[in-house]
């Protein structure tokens, strides 16, 4: 059961921030989840009129407000141009269109499911979350924080980094029995793996991953999944978890270093 | 907390005051549009499915104080489109029990929209459907409604293009 004792809609981000300060308060993503547990909310922010509904394409990033809907992520051609299709992968199986038109890419992240697929994604691509008191915050830093009284507004983007997304579904629209995003840039390359089914975690991956054979990769893929711990759940066992990211992994490390031979 | 929300219903102008932690399935169903299946009650099946501003959203997990000032279509407004909609799902062995039936019709009418030129292809109207959960049929036949429903609006379509000639 949902109790909510008071609503509040403010008109401006201070507005939000002084309610967000209140015992018992918290801010409304798109309450997908919200009936799967019992919860009563004191004060209730609703961010709806803060026009936070927007992706913004930059010279060399993206700014995405918090109320951005997962849809609209899924559908963003630009985003889609960018990093080849990765967010459509990550956010195009969960659960259903209906669901995705009200789940918010601020509720998904502040949250920091250990389901995540975004979480997943925008480790691997480095993004940075926007406080609106703290300011900017790696999400990497983030992602392994408790929940603060913060309001988070947007999360940026740079568009510095080839990525590859991959998930393992036991159906088609159900959570991930493991999810991996693996990335490469300038400063090398990164792996998250997600739905271990805790929240995603960060690995880097050697230097000389770029170009190599089909046996180095397996080695790299295999250390990699073995440098997080998995939990269980009716999805899969750790030890299940921890072979499907291996595999997914070098799928990703493969898929990357495909399209560097391509350019 | 009451507030008071106004919005659009299938056309007219309602106020309601109503409790900040109502859902609008509850909202609704209240107001009359029993078409709105109460179903997972936990954002799964699809069958609470309502449009707001002509969104396809899942009414069990959608605060109904979110609605003020929009637009709200249930399967009470499109009774038309539904009877069409309907009898391709009857002439495929779509309707079976037919719970699942006005959630799955809104999300199928929301297509068009998704698909202005009517063609969608297999794969996206699975993709599409995806969130419309169905126990008795196996999905085949909806796919098959949902086919042969766009094929005759393409056709209709291309019709009305060749009088306009």
């Amino acid at each position: 059961m949902l109790h909510i004792n008071h609503y509040y809609q403010p008109d401006s981000l201070e507005e939000a921030w002084q309610l967000r300060q209140k015992r018992g308060s918290a801010v409304l993503g798109g309450t997908g989840w919200l009936r799967l547990g019992e919860h009563t909310i004191q004060h209730a922010i609703d961010l709806s009129g803060l026009n936070l509904d927007y992706i913004q394409e930059k010279d060399d990033h993206f700014l995405i407000g918090a109320m951005t809907t997962l849809r609209e992520l899924e559908l963003c051609q630009p985003l889609d141009q960018v990093f080849d299709g990765a967010f459509a992968e990550a956010v195009g199986h969960i659960v259903g269109v209906q669901f995705r038109n009200c789940a918010t890419l601020g509720g998904s992240v502040y949250g920091r499911f250990g389901f995540s697929d975004l979480l997943t994604l925008l480790l691997a691509l480095d993004a940075e979350v926007h406080l609106y008191k703290e300011g900017w915050v790696s999400i990497e830093r983030f992602a392994v924080r408790s929940q603060e009284a913060d309001i988070l507004t947007e999360i940026r983007i740079r568009k510095n980094r080839e990525i590859a997304y991959l998930s393992e579904r036991l159906n088609a629209n159900d959570f991930p029995v493991c999810a991996v995003a693996v990335s490469k840039g300038k400063d090398g390359w990164r792996c998250t793996i997600g739905a271990r089914p805790c929240r995603a975690k960060l690995v880097r991956l050697p230097e000389d991953t770029e170009g190599c054979d089909e046996f180095a990769i397996r080695k790299i893929a295999k250390k990699a999944a073995a440098a997080v711990s998995y939990g269980g759940g009716m999805r899969g066992g750790p030890a299940y978890r921890q072979a499907v990211a291996e595999v997914l992994i070098r799928r990703g490390i493969q898929a990357l270093n495909a399209k560097g031979g391509q350019a | 907390m009451n507030k008071t929300v106004t919005f659009i219903l299938n056309g007219k102008k309602v106020s309601r005051e109503i409790p900040c932690d109502l859902f609008l399935l509850e909202a609704l169903r209240e107001m009359g549009c029993k078409s709105v299946k109460r179903g997972c009650e936990t954002s799964a099946c699809g069958l609470c499915t309502v449009w707001v501003d002509e969104t396809p959203v899942l009414s069990c997990t959608t605060l109904a104080v979110r609605v003020d000032g929009k637009r709200v279509t249930t399967l009470e407004g499109l009774q038309d489109e539904a009877r069409v909609i309907g009898g391709y799902l009857a002439d495929e062995g779509g309707e079976q029990c037919g719970f699942c039936s006005p959630g799955l019709i809104m999300n199928i009418l929301s297509m068009e929209k998704a698909f202005p030129h009517l063609n969608p292809t297999e794969a996206e109207i699975r993709h599409y459907l995806e969130g419309n959960l169905c126990r008795c049929s196996g999905y085949e036949s909806h796919i098959r409604a949902v086919t042969n429903y766009f094929a005759a609006k393409r056709a209709e379509c291309a019709a009305g293009k060749e009088e306009t000639k």
